[in-house]
């Protein structure tokens, strides 16, 4: 069985101007283990997935009915609880237990008035039956984990003693405290200069070789997936477009935005200079969410049935999803 | 003297801040830009690498004037600007433009477009009438790709990438011979980067001028400079030709950022070998006293921790490093 399984995931966020619909009927599986990226650009709805995955939605956001969240075997859709408090009170036992979290600025994360220790150890204390004196020797061992050089020196500083780098691995640190079955990292690195960036991307690979915890990678950097994930999902305007492994995505892809993605990255070995292929125009607007393919504005190779009518997923292989009607004979005949 | 001459030629620049704190503190200075010189040639892109805190936007902010060098000199067209003030300043911001990271922050959200696009008109006394000014304004619209009815609306209206179609169009509006990009891509999610990479390289095509441009994204970098100079604690530390610094970077620092890179190519990715930089960069209100990566370099000796290296020519390059010494 799947470690996590996402079946019709639906947000909605009551705003002033209306209702966004942030997340559209997303889903997907995760297996023990596996490290899944999830791309996509601002506004595509991959942060708000997660959150409501991790049961962290602002107040004014709301998940469907219908939406189905199933992790380690437990059903944690908030409309399977009798309430409200009921369910947060759920998701606070499994948030920095079994479920990690890393995010992308350490220094909104990190309490700025706490020392190391203090905020190391409440997640042990919180989850676990450990003493503290035997919670702090974790911390100890966590910080060595993550390459902090003399923890013992450093557990007793504040945040703002440690460089942007240093606070991503206390981060890290504490999202590993209890040994999470599922580490969900939103855009982890894009804070973190290039030479930092390549040293927590290498500590995130040993850890996903050294434990057995999944992890989810949140990102639009293509570099970032393309070193770190065994499967990529794409989203665009709060959906999933194509879902495959590395390969399939990289080397075949089947939806035009995910083509488009690729083609508008430059790559350095590339001397040649052409220009790059942009996709036009801008993300649709999630207030009004178009009732076709969300991608049809934009599209090349859109046709008349992509306006009105929703592509239906197509499998490629057992891994390879995408929903594009290009791959249905005559619009699937619609 | 057929030569072209160089637009802009920066020598020995130096910008410092004191950052001393209270009043009988011991004074504190931070070397932010210490001893640039590079030259920049007409219709040419000269591409400024490093990661933050290396001085790259101080550079490129003390070029068009906005810090005071503490030392050095700036030529712009044959003449030094390094201490030029009133007139002579106005003259000199109306040939070098800049364009902004952060294009939220970059224009007044209560001014109109076409307000925004007039003002550095104006300012330089370009046009004698309104009508020739909202003229011009309209064809600028036009070359970045946006509507003239946007004239009216206000920035709030328009997104990211359409924002920073608005700041290329202020920058223009004044015909520079120069302008300095201040990353202005990093802002933008990937599929609007490429947009906006392609304006600035076809507007540069069609009207002529040279960039600076400043940015930590070395594959873009690559793709739109000529030269590329990397920089690192405030010093130059590799310059020249671009694919000549991408395909064989000589600094050993060049070799760590190169290596840094995430490759999108899982194949490449997955099995490339990063060269291991361990640790962060020094602060530069206390840089080593010598070479300012010899903190972090694997190839380091007691020279390099005692002594700046000047630097050295290899090909079209210039290397401040020990390793090329002839």
């Amino acid at each position: 069985m799947a470690l996590l399984e996402v079946k019709n995931l639906v947000t909605n966020f009551t705003t002033d101007q209306g209702n966004v619909a942030a997340v559209r009927d997303v889903s997907f599986e995760l297996e023990q283990g596996e490290v899944l990226g999830i791309v996509g650009e601002s506004g595509s709805g991959k942060s708000q997935t997660m959150y409501s995955i991790i049961g962290l939605l602002a107040s004014n956001g709301k998940i469907g009915e219908q939406s189905n969240i199933i992790f380690d075997g437990q059903d944690i859709s908030p409309s399977k609880f009798s309430s409200h408090k009921e369910y947060t009170a759920m998701m606070r036992k499994i948030r920095g237990n079994s479920m990690g979290m890393i995010f992308q600025d350490p220094m909104t994360f990190l309490n700025p008035i706490l020392k190391i220790e203090e905020q190391l150890v409440e997640p042990i204390l919180e989850h676990t039956d450990l003493t503290r004196s035997q919670a702090k020797e974790r911390a100890l061992e966590l910080m060595r984990l993550v390459g902090i050089p003399s923890p013992e020196k450093r557990i007793t500083q504040y945040p703002f003693e440690f460089s942007g780098g240093m606070r991503q691995r206390i981060v890290i640190a504490i999202a590993l405290a209890c040994s999470p079955k599922l580490i969900i990292a939103d855009e982890p690195t894009t804070a973190l200069d290039v030479t930092i960036q390549a040293q927590v991307l290498e500590l995130i690979d040993n850890l996903r070789n050294t434990s057995d915890s999944a992890i989810i990678m949140i990102t639009h950097d293509l570099g970032v997936v393309a070193k770190l994930c065994d499967r990529i999902a794409i989203m665009y305007g709060g959906k999933i477009v194509e879902i495959g492994t590395d390969k399939e995505i990289f080397y075949d892809p089947k939806h035009p935005y995910t083509l488009g993605l690729l083609n508008c990255i430059s790559n350095p070995e590339d001397d040649s200079r052409k220009p790059l292929t942009p996709i036009a125009g801008s993300p649709p607007d999630l207030l009004n969410p178009p009732k076709g393919c969300p991608f049809v504005d934009r599209c090349e190779k859109a046709m008349k049935i992509c306006k009105d009518n929703a592509p239906e997923e197509k499998q490629f292989s057992p891994t390879h999803k995408c929903s594009c009607w290009l791959h249905y004979e005559r619009g699937g005949n619609k | 003297m057929s030569e072209v001459q160089p637009i802009l030629k920066v020598t020995d620049l130096k910008t410092y801040f004191d950052v001393t704190k209270g009043l009988f503190a011991p004074k504190q200075i931070v070397k932010a830009v210490d001893g640039i010189s590079f030259e920049v040639y007409p219709n040419e892109t000269f591409g400024l690498v490093g990661e933050s805190g290396c001085g790259k936007s101080t550079l490129g902010r003390t070029i068009v004037k906005l810090y005071e060098p503490a030392g050095g000199t700036i030529e712009f067209d044959g003449k030094d600007i390094s201490k030029i003030k009133g007139a002579e300043l106005k003259a000199f911001r109306k040939d070098v433009q800049m364009i902004f990271q952060d294009p939220y922050a970059s224009l007044n959200p209560r001014m109109t477009v076409g307000e925004i696009i007039k003002e550095p008109m104006i300012i330089h006394n370009i046009y004698n009438t309104d009508e020739e000014r909202e003229a011009r304004v309209v064809e600028l619209l036009k070359i970045v790709g946006l509507k003239p009815d946007h004239i009216r609306r206000y920035p709030a209206e328009f997104s990211g990438g359409q924002r920073q179609r608005i700041g290329i169009a202020r920058a223009l509006a004044v015909n520079p011979k120069f302008i300095v990009c201040d990353e202005p891509i990093s802002a933008l999610d990937v599929s609007i980067q490429a947009q906006v990479i392609n304006l600035l390289k076809n507007i540069q095509n069609e009207m002529g001028f040279s960039y600076l441009f400043i940015a930590h994204d070395l594959s873009m970098v690559k793709y739109i400079s000529d030269k590329i100079g990397v920089m690192y604690l405030g010093h130059m530390m590799e310059m020249g030709p671009s694919n000549d610094v991408y395909h064989r970077p000589l600094h050993p620092y060049t070799q760590a950022l190169l290596s840094a890179i995430p490759i999108p190519d899982p194949d490449v990715a997955k099995s490339k070998q990063r060269i291991v930089v361990e640790g962060e960069i020094p602060s530069p209100i206390n840089p080593p006293k010598g070479c300012p990566f010899s903190t972090r370099c694997q190839r380091a000796t007691e020279r390099c921790k005692n002594n700046m290296p000047d630097p050295c020519k290899v090909g079209d390059r210039l290397v401040w490093c020990f390793l090329y010494e002839k």
